[in-house]
This record gives structure tokens, sequence and C-alpha cells, in this order.
């Protein structure tokens, strides 16, 4: 017992005399207040005319906090010397709310004016430390995702892994960034709130596990993990920061300030250079993807490899290209016959092939699921399959193949664009054209990374001018398509074409100055033929109003192809009729051809009749924040 | 005032020296059922075994952000309870890997009970066998058929909730 005692208070010498601060810091308040580590930690913006980003009063300990960093620094110091009153033992003092400030502090700032600081115990920062246990950072691309317009770029997390004798990845900790949304919001508030402002957000902390289900399994998305080759103690520091973020409030606006800029902005406490240009307008996640992969920290590449977590249907592809034509055959026999495993074939397969058609099965049984409306159906042949496997022996049978091709985001193309070319008119008359497009991709530029049949593109602008006038020709604000995305093996089908566009444009080639502003949809069906080649048709309707007015449906039939390893055409044709087919209107006819000849350059040329025939020739420069 | 300081920090040193699991986990009582003492199926997801997953479908990711692990520790916070909620959240891709014997859910899924990676191979196969008896196949029979496995067969190779 005594022995005990002696080693307890030996223990508590060293706690009191070598884990204390060292003040080691020799700057004024005055001088750390301009410190950019500082007010990366604050979440101040670039522009210091602004407040901070975070909006809860209780991070900034200073009633000027969120503007001034000398005050804000002076409270936090202040805060630090405070004793923890005894009344309100549920407060948590400032030292452990702020580990991060103080970590900064301690480090920057001489405190021998402020004498001794007082003991603190943090306990609930230490067990949360311990639980997460961070020991590396990596950053999450989770892939776009059609079913949502906000997820459509994709989505940004972190993934805070604990150190590499711990086993499972899926137990790592993930701090997300989103907005807070109400539960059955309606969906017109939702995209104008999410656009214009209006919901609040926040960083989160989940295990992976759950990101991990609900965007592979659940959403299908595939993942890419950019693992960051950060020193220890910045990690401990981001960690901190990241204690002291939770819980607090931030404004949510879906252009710029979103997941893709927070989690840059996380990262950044501890880099020289942002991540995303301090300009930036609009932010997406493929950008922080590029700056991610570009970066540079303390003087070698702050990226250290990259990792492709695959969803549900990309195992599904995987292992269906694994199946030999006899085990996919019996596959075919068994899904048609309902998970019926007395069918011959199947019984005389031996063990392994059996497991490998029924591992196959479990991630078709996956895919359906979040594909078929009818979940009771695929609820009992699930139960089926699971009896099936229960009974042959433990012990995976078909291994994860290669990945088959995709590419990681930050390879894809810039996201904006801008063009300058040429058009005549009936070869009667000619033009300069010029355009402006903010994001994302469309279906004729380069497929990496991304749905080689699909368009993507929001505020695209293109103005023509003749020698006395400058019109705006076009302006897309949003020009959504997916023409094909894959089917599911042994389903034979393929999902619905469509496209969704809304803006203003010409009401046709032969009066520029009559222009119409418009919302068009279509749906139909697509059809891949060889390597690189889409033939679609689509009907719809389109509502104008401007030169003139009309409710109108649509047909539209066309053509995708790849002409080569850079070059694409595109073909469509047109019919148009008033809603009670009272009238029809002029078919239109646009054809186009896309060369990307450097990685960020394309020329194309462009043919469309629409009343009068417009042939173009334009120049397309692709950059991005 | 000075023992007041060493006494804090003496309770401190003592407390951060155990693991919070398990000094969680002794508060519990040892009739503690995850399923229902922790609303693990009622109250944090409804019944679908994806439910997981629509509370994020916002705003990529809009969750309830602000409600984090740091904000919800409690009596529920111990093994038993994480592991009934893992099981609930994952279920239809965990029950597959259940029934192939292996696979990154299942790993979690052990590692997430205390289990030593050198056990997991073997409880796994125990849980099967009890699996393949079962009619109901649910998440919460899944949660019952391993904590009955762990109690009676690996207790020592589990962390003891």
């Amino acid at each position: 017992m005594k022995k005990n005692f002696w080693y307890l208070m030996a223990l508590l010498v060293f706690l009191v005399f070598f884990t204390r601060p060292a003040f080691a810091g020799s700057q004024s308040p005055e001088s750390f207040a301009e410190n950019k580590q500082w007010h990366k930690l604050l979440h101040y913006p670039l522009a210091a005319a602004k407040p901070g980003y975070i909006t809860s009063d209780s991070f900034y300990l200073s009633a000027n906090g969120r503007r001034d960093p000398l005050a804000e620094l002076t409270a936090t110091i202040k805060a630090f010397y405070r004793e923890k009153k005894t009344a309100n033992p549920g407060e948590k003092h400032a030292r452990c709310r702020f580990p991060a400030r103080f970590k900064l502090i301690t480090r920057h700032v001489d405190l021998s004016p402020f004498g001794q600081l007082p003991a603190v115990n943090c306990q609930d920062y230490q067990n949360w430390r311990q639980q997460v246990d961070i020991h590396s950072l990596s950053v999450v691309f989770a892939s776009g995702y059609m079913g949502n317009p906000a997820s459509m770029y994709g989505h940004l997390f972190l993934k805070l892994n604990r150190s590499s004798t711990r086993k499972s990845d899926l137990l790592n900790t993930s701090l997300n960034y989103g907005a807070i949304v109400p539960e059955q919001e309606n969906p017109v508030v939702y995209v104008l709130r999410g656009i214009f402002g209006g919901y609040d957000a926040g960083y989160s902390d989940q295990q992976f596990y759950r990101h991990h289900h609900n965007y592979g399994d659940v959403e299908l998305r595939d993942m890419w993990e950019y693992k960051l080759n950060l020193s220890a103690d910045d990690v401990d520091l981001i960690a901190a920061h990241i204690w002291e973020v939770l819980g607090n409030k931030f404004d949510y606006y879906f252009i710029d300030e979103n997941c893709a800029f927070h989690i840059a902005k996380l990262l950044e406490l501890v880099l020289t250079e942002p991540l995303i240009a301090n300009s930036s307008l609009w932010v997406i996640p493929s950008a922080v993807a590029k700056g991610l992969e570009q970066a540079n920290y303390q003087d070698k590449a702050l990226l250290e490899n990259i990792t492709f977590i695959p969803s549900r249907e990309s195992v599904l592809h995987d292992y269906y290209r694994q199946l030999t034509p006899k085990q996919k055959a019996i596959a075919g026999e068994l899904i048609n016959d309902g998970f019926n495993f007395a069918n011959k074939g199947y019984r005389q397969l031996a063990v392994k092939e059996q497991k490998t058609i029924l591992e196959t099965l479990f991630q078709y049984q996956n895919v359906i699921k979040q594909k078929q409306a009818d979940a009771g159906v695929v609820k009992a042949n699930t139960r089926k399959l699971m009896r099936e496997r229960l009974k042959l022996p433990p012990g995976r049978a078909i291994a994860q193949g290669k990945n088959s091709g995709k590419k990681a985001p930050h390879l894809g193309m810039k996201p904006s664009k801008y063009s300058l070319g040429v058009a005549d008119i009936d070869s009667s008359k000619q033009y300069l054209t010029a355009g402006f497009r903010m994001t994302y991709f469309d279906d004729l530029s380069s497929s990496v990374a991304r749905n080689p049949y699909a368009n993507l593109e929001m505020l695209d602008f293109e103005f023509i001018s003749d020698e006395k006038k400058t019109r705006l020709l076009r302006l897309d604000l949003l020009d959504l398509d997916a023409l094909h995305t894959p089917g599911v093996p042994w389903r034979g089908e393929t999902p619905y074409a469509w496209s969704v566009r809304a803006g203003y444009e010409a009401f046709n080639n032969a009066c520029l100055d009559c222009g119409i502003y418009f919302v068009e949809g279509d749906i139909g069906k697509s059809y891949r033929f060889g390597e690189n080649s889409l033939a679609y048709g689509m009907l719809g309707g389109k509502v104008f109003a401007g030169h003139r007015d009309d409710v109108t449906v649509t047909g539209k039939l066309g053509l995708l192809t790849s002409l080569g390893g850079k070059a694409k055409m595109k073909l469509e044709l047109q019919q148009a009729a008033r809603l009670n087919l009272s009238q029809s209107y002029r078919h239109r006819f646009y054809g186009e051809i896309n060369y990307q000849f450097a990685p960020d350059w394309e020329v194309r040329f462009l043919l469309t009749s629409s009343a009068a025939t417009l042939i173009g020739l334009k120049m397309n420069y692709y950059w991005g924040f | 005032m000075n023992k007041t300081i060493l006494s804090a920090l003496m309770v401190g040193t003592l407390a951060a020296g155990a693991a919070m699991p398990a000094a969680a986990a002794s508060d519990n009582k040892k009739s503690l059922n995850a399923w229902q003492d922790c609303g693990i199926g009622a109250i944090i997801f409804p019944a679908n075994g994806t439910a997981a997953a629509i509370s994020n479908i916002i705003w990529d990711l809009g969750t309830t952000a602000v409600t984090s692990n740091a904000s919800s520790q409690n009596s529920c916070s111990g093994e038993k309870a994480k592991t009934a909620m893992f099981i609930q959240a994952t279920m239809p891709v965990l029950e597959q890997e259940v029934a192939i014997g292996e696979g990154e859910y299942v790993t979690a899924m052990l590692e997430l009970r205390g289990c030593e990676a050198a056990s997991h191979s073997a409880i796994i196969n125990a849980v099967r066998e009890d699996f393949a008896e079962k009619e109901n196949d649910s998440a919460q029979a899944l949660y019952e058929t391993l904590e009955q496995r762990v109690e009676t067969s690996f207790s020592a190779s589990c962390a003891s909730v």
C-alpha cells in the first residue's frame, strides 16, 4: 500500500512538473493575433471585412471574437487562466473546449506575464481522443449521385484513421460536413434555401461504416480515399480542432460554403497554401481532390496514396466479369426461377463454383434492392440465398478484382469553361461567339472520372455578336441528362434515358433576337452499340414564354459516339408540336463534333438547323479554381 | 487549494488510465439488453435496415450534423450497444458476410464487440451454425445469436460487458 502511494506521488510530480505547458512561446498576443493559423482556427474568411464562418455565439469567447482576432485571443487567454467554477461542474473549461487554441497559444505566445495556469482535467476531451484514436487523415470523395441534384457533384468527408495495428477500417471515425435540413422539407424550399442560404450546417463525427454503408451499399456510389501524409503533430492539431468545431453551426451555401469548402478549410489549418483558390466563387469536391493531389506539405507531396472503394454495383460488375459463361447462365436461371436451388445445373457444380455464384448473387440482390420497388420479393429471395449459403462451408470463393479502369476524380477535366468562336448563318452572315460555363461537364467532353453518357452543366452562357450588336444566344441555368447508365447484369434492361433543361435561348436561328425562356424535360431509352456509341430516343415536353408562348410535346432521336480517343460526335433530331397537336413546329437538327487536342483545350464544330442553318467553330478552354 | 488540485489530478490520472468504453461499461447493468434498453430497434433507427442512410441524403451530405458522437455518449455507449447499432445499421450487407463467413463488416462487428482478432473465425463459424437454425434472421436475431455465442463459448476472447 505504502509502495503504491509513493508510485502515485511520483506520477503526480511527473504530471505537475513535466506535462504542464512549457510556455515556449515568445510572441506578444498582439503579434500572434495576426498569425494566419490563429485566423484559421477561428474560421475567419480571408476577406477581413467578413465575420467568421461559425455562427454559434459560444464558439467565440469575446463579443467581437467573430471579427477581431486580438479580442478573441485576449478573451481566450483570460479564459484559460480562469479557475473552473465549482458551482457549474457541467460547464467545460475553455482549455477543454479549445485544445487546439491551447496548443497554438502555448506554443507561440509568451504567457509568462499571466502567471501560472490553473490545473484542468479535460476528461471528456481525453475520452473522445482515446475513442477516436487519430493517427492519420484521409479525405474521402463519394462520387456523384444522380438521385439528388445536390449530390451530383459528389461529396467529401474526412476519415480519421486509427493506427495501423487496429484492424477494421470501418470502425475509424469520419467527419462529415452538411446542412441541417428539417425532415419532410419541401423540395422547392430545399433547393432555394440550399442555394441562397437559410440552413444551418455543421460537422458531425460518425464511425466510417455509416458512410461506407450509406454511399457504397445504399446509394451505390464509388468512393476514393485520398490518404494524407501529415506529421503526427499536425494530425494532433487537426484532431484537437475537430473537437472545437463539433456541435458549432455555420451558414450553408450549396455553391461555395459547402462540404468541399469546409473540409478543405479544416485541412488548410496545417497547410501553407490553400487547397482551393482564395478567389473561388464556387467550390466543387473534385476541385479539392485536384488540390490535394497537387499540394505540397513540408517539402513533399501532401498525398500519400489513393484507394478505390467500390460501390456494391461496381462489385457486382466486377464479380460478374469473373464468372464463366456457364456460371452466368446458371445464375440467370436461378434468378428467373425465384432462387430455386434445386436447379440441376447448380446442383452439379463443385462447391467452390456454387459459392462463387451465390456471392455474386448477393451483390446482385444488393443492387436491385436499391433499384427495384418490390422490397418484399427482394427480401424473400435474399433469405433463400442466405439459407443456401449457410449450408456451404465458410470462406470467400470470389476475390475482388482490379478496378475496371475507373479513374479517380482529380483526373477529370476541369469544371469551368471559356469558349470563343465564329459562326455563320445561312452562308450570309458571320458572327463571333463567346461563352462561359460555371460547371461541370458535358457529354462531348472527356469521359475520364465520370459517366461517359451524361451531361451536368450549370450556368452556361453563350453570346453571339456581329458588327452591330451582341446578344445572348443561350443561357442554360441547368442542363442535365443521363443518356445511359449501366444496366444490372441478368436483367436485360437499361435504365431510362432522361434530360432536363431550363434557361433562355433564341427561338430559332433565323431570328436571334427572338428569345424565349423555357423549361423542358424528356425521358426515353438508349441503346449502346460498339465500344463507345449510343443511340437514344426520348419523348418529352417544353414550356416556353417570350417571343412566343406555348406548351409543346417533343420527340428526340440522337446518336452519341466516339471518333477515336480524343474526338466525339453528337447528332440529334428534334420535332415539336403543340400540346393539343394542332400545330407542328419545324424540326431542329443539332450536330456537334468535339476534339480534345490538349488536356484543357478542345475545338468544336457545330451545325444546327432551325429555320436557318448555323455553322460554328469554337475553341474551349477549361479551368478551375 | 493545492489539495484540491492534487485530488483533481489524481482522479483525472486514474480515470485517464482506464479505457473509456470499459469505464462506461462498468456503469452498465450486467443485465443490459442493448436492443431494448438502448432503444436500438425502435428509436435510434426505424425498422428497416437502410434507415441509417435516409437521414444522410441531403445536400450531400446534410446529416442531422450537429448531433454527433461527441454529444451522445451515455450508458448505452458500451460494446454491446455499439455492436447492436452496427448490426442494425448494416444488416443487409452484414448478414451476407455472416453467411459467407468472412468480410469487412463481420470483422468490424467482432472488433466492435471487443473480440480478439484470433477468435473471429471461430466465433463467426459458430454464429453461422446458430443462425442457420433460426427461423428469424432479423438484425435483432443476429445480435442475440452473437451475444449468446460470446457469452457461452467465447467469453474469454471478447470484452465482458
